[in-house]
């Protein structure tokens, strides 16, 4: 017994030894510390915070009623802007179909900026004397309202809070808000989107109406839509919400995209205006009831938006005097 | 020490040792006991004897030699390494960095030029950019070479690396969107460039910093004279001088030429390393006074220069009308002129750069105002002539004037840092093995002099 135990001892301690010696330090191979790479995002691109109680709509009744066209061709604002020869216009160049930059020509194109244009023939006689600010959507009531643009005309919703801080012109466009996926995606509406992750432009009423609609998506916030199509296509989101307008124009950019879900609710655009501004309110309603009437309109449609089917006829404009 | 005293006190190394060891203990004891001065121990009176005093006084002498002449070797070694490895890695390291964020900065600009134009880019902007690529490729090998041993600057290296590959992708990306009509090449052109400014150049700044400071930290290890090794060394002469004094008194000849050799390879080690020294210090000095401090500071002026451009780039490519690339602009132009304004002088080389450059930003600035001036009528295309255009009184001239005298300035300033440098290490090159070799002359010399006094007393 004493033995066995004395040859245990003897056992183990040999173990011992040899573990020992097995863990006596070798000098460490050189490593190269590898990086983790990671697919940047696009600048200022950030989590939307999750949402919180919505905040009190204002209630301003019909927010589309806008000044009545008077035919008046002089007024304050009109003046200043025939002064300086040219008509400021806010707007971005990642929005494709509405307004973008034509990679071809680098020029900034769009169904947006010939509307811009159609009220630059009518201001100053000539469709080119229009001096384009780049704006991100976040921006574009404060441009408006440091008046560093005379208008926007950027996919702009007409909002009952918004009208408390900017004037806006007759409604010359009825969007969709829907859904775009990486083709087979198994998102088929806005339902699907509980725990996924969606782009959507920060200071849209797109994202607004996401954290009312699905609360539980998780969003990212980017500057421009263009950046959301290059988050969908780096694989870093797996879906866009917002108009069709601009969700047809990122999908003609990407053919395996395709826009899925039925209208989350129509969206008004109408071209922002500094609040006070009401010539050229009066004015820019003036030019929209003319390319209403004359077909410029449907001309336009067809030039830009036909991916959305057949050329509707133009939203009417409800005024107040 | 006293001579007089050996016929009285000193017994002789033989009477010495023929005492019983009993008697020395009992000695030993009773001193003890006493502490009497009166009964004097035997090693006390062995230490006195004068072969034993010559014994330690010479054991004594040669360690002292021997440390000093230790001391002055690794001194001088260690500096000479040390300028050495500031010519070998570290300064190349800093300088690859310099170029390293030129050639990422001149990328971006020519990319994001490219697509201000629209359609093809011309094929001089598409050149430049693949040549900037290229050369930012070849930098990080380069600078990689110094970064074997900072942990910091691989971690930086290796982190530009990984994301200036997938910089270009992301910029291939945008051309090819570019090319199929797709607008969205410019999100992708964004992305890069946001990838550029925010990632690749603030790593490659701060590999620069990183740099400049170890070629400042290595120089000013090695610019103060070895003070403590030449004390050392006027010890060790002194010591010698002295037992040289001993010796021809004990001896009653005037020179012993054992000790005069010793003196000789001490003495000549002390002047050459005090002229060596004192000289390899002032060429260190003046490598940081004309060629570190004016480098730091034009390498920083060059850098303030292409991130101004850089910004006067974006204004125009993005349009921007939150005037934050203009605020942007006008910091970083301010700074430059600080930083131009604080050029200490160098050469006369680096401060004609210096010169030439504050009245190209002086023009560059008036462009600039120019430019602001256009945007500010709305006449965009007019603003992107100037911004962008071939005028030669206009920014891209300008700023292609201020790059040019800067990068002229840095390359005299590095020059003059590198043959100081160069200087300081040979002045150093011949004087380490000298010291070795000295040592061992003075080593043999002493023995050679303490040697036939020690045999009178056998």
């Amino acid at each position: 017994m004493r033995s066995r135990v004395a040859l245990m001892v003897a056992a183990l301690c040999s173990v011992v030894a040899v573990a020992g010696c097995a863990s006596t330090p070798v000098s460490p191979l050189p490593r190269v510390e590898v990086p983790y790479s990671e697919v940047p995002l696009p600048e200022r691109a950030t989590l939307a915070p999750s949402p919180t109680a919505q905040p009190e709509m204002p209630d301003c009744g019909d927010p589309t009623a806008s000044l009545r066209p008077d035919g008046a061709t002089t007024g304050p604002t009109l003046d200043a802007i025939r002064a300086r020869g040219r008509l400021v216009v806010g707007l971005d160049t990642g929005s494709n179909l509405m307004s973008f930059r034509d990679p071809a020509t680098g020029r900034i194109a769009g169904f947006d900026v010939d509307i811009a244009r159609e009220i630059a023939r009518d201001l100053l006689g000539d469709p080119d004397l229009i001096d384009y600010r780049i704006l991100n959507s976040a921006d574009r009531e404060q441009a408006l309202q440091d008046s560093t643009v005379d208008i926007v005309a950027k996919t702009m919703s007409i909002t009952c809070a918004r009208r408390e801080r900017v004037d806006f012109s007759s409604t010359y466009f009825l969007a969709q808000q829907r859904v775009l996926v990486v083709k087979g995606s198994d998102i088929r509406n806005a339902a699907d989107l509980a725990g996924r992750r969606v782009c959507i432009v920060r200071g849209t009423t797109s994202l607004t109406r996401m954290q009312q609609v699905q609360p539980s998506a998780s969003i990212l916030t980017v500057p421009a839509w263009a950046d959301c199509l290059v988050v969908l296509q780096q694989g870093q989101v797996e879906a866009v919400s917002t108009d069709d307008t601009i969700l047809a124009g990122l999908a003609s950019q990407d053919p395996n995209l395709e826009i899925v879900g039925a209208s989350m609710g129509v969206e008004p655009y109408g071209v922002g205006i500094t609040l006070g501004n009401d010539d050229l309110v009066r004015f820019v309603n003036g030019t929209l009831e003319r390319i209403r009437r004359d077909g410029t309109w449907a001309e336009l449609y067809d030039r830009w938006l036909s991916v959305l089917g057949p050329t509707p006829a133009p939203p009417t404009a409800t005024y107040v005097d | 020490m006293d001579p007089r005293l050996h016929p009285t006190i000193d017994p002789g190394p033989d009477h010495a040792e023929q005492r019983a060891p009993e008697t020395r203990t009992a000695r030993v004891f009773e001193q003890g006991r006493s502490s009497g001065p009166q009964v004097p121990d035997d090693l006390g009176a062995v230490l006195r004897s004068t072969p034993a005093k010559l014994i330690v006084l010479g054991t004594l002498v040669s360690i002292l030699v021997a440390i000093s002449g230790f001391v002055a070797t690794q001194t001088v070694s260690s500096r000479k390494a040390t300028h050495d490895h500031l010519l070998s890695t570290i300064e190349p390291l800093a300088d690859a960095s310099q170029d390293l964020y030129s050639a990422l900065s001149v990328a971006d600009a020519a990319a994001v030029t490219g697509f201000i134009s629209g359609g093809i880019e011309p094929k001089a902007v598409r050149e430049r950019y693949e040549q900037a690529v290229a050369e930012a490729s070849a930098q990080l090998v380069a600078a990689a070479i110094g970064a074997d041993d900072d942990p910091d600057s691989a971690r930086l290296l290796s982190g530009i690396s990984g994301r200036l590959t997938v910089y270009t992708g992301l910029i291939e990306t945008a051309r090819a969107n570019n090319r199929s009509g797709n607008p969205v090449g410019s999100a992708y052109l964004g992305e890069a460039s946001n990838l550029m400014q925010t990632s690749l150049l603030p790593m490659a700044q701060e590999l620069h910093m990183l740099g400049v400071r170890a070629v400042m930290d290595t120089q000013h290890a090695a610019v103060r004279p070895p003070w403590f090794s030449i004390g050392l060394l006027i010890a060790a002469v002194s010591a010698l001088g002295g037992i040289h004094l001993i010796i021809s008194r004990i001896s009653r000849r005037a020179l012993n030429p054992g000790l005069l050799l010793s003196i000789a390879a001490t003495g000549l080690l002390l002047v050459w390393l005090l002229v060596a020294g004192l000289v390899s210090s002032s060429a260190t000095q003046r490598a940081i006074s004309d060629g570190a401090e004016p480098l730091g500071t034009v390498a920083a002026a060059r850098i303030t220069a292409q991130q101004s451009r850089t910004a006067e780039t974006l204004l125009l490519a993005r349009r921007d009308s939150t005037g934050e690339y203009d605020a942007a602009f006008r910091q970083s132009m301010a700074r430059l002129g600080e930083l131009l304004q604080s050029h200490p002088g160098g050469d006369a080389v680096t401060d004609d750069a210096v010169a030439r450059a504050i009245a190209a930003r002086n023009e560059w600035m008036e462009s600039h105002e120019r430019t602001v001036a256009a945007l500010q009528r709305g006449d965009y295309t007019a603003a992107a002539v100037l911004a962008v255009g071939p005028g030669p009184n206009e920014s891209a001239a300008q700023f292609a004037v201020v790059d040019d005298a800067l990068a002229e300035g840095i390359e005299a300033a590095r020059s003059q840092l590198r043959s100081n440098e160069d200087r300081a290490s040979q002045l150093l090159s011949a004087l380490a093995p000298a010291a070795v070799v000295l040592t061992l002359v003075s080593l043999i010399g002493v023995t050679i002099g303490l040697w036939p006094r020690l045999r009178e007393y056998q």
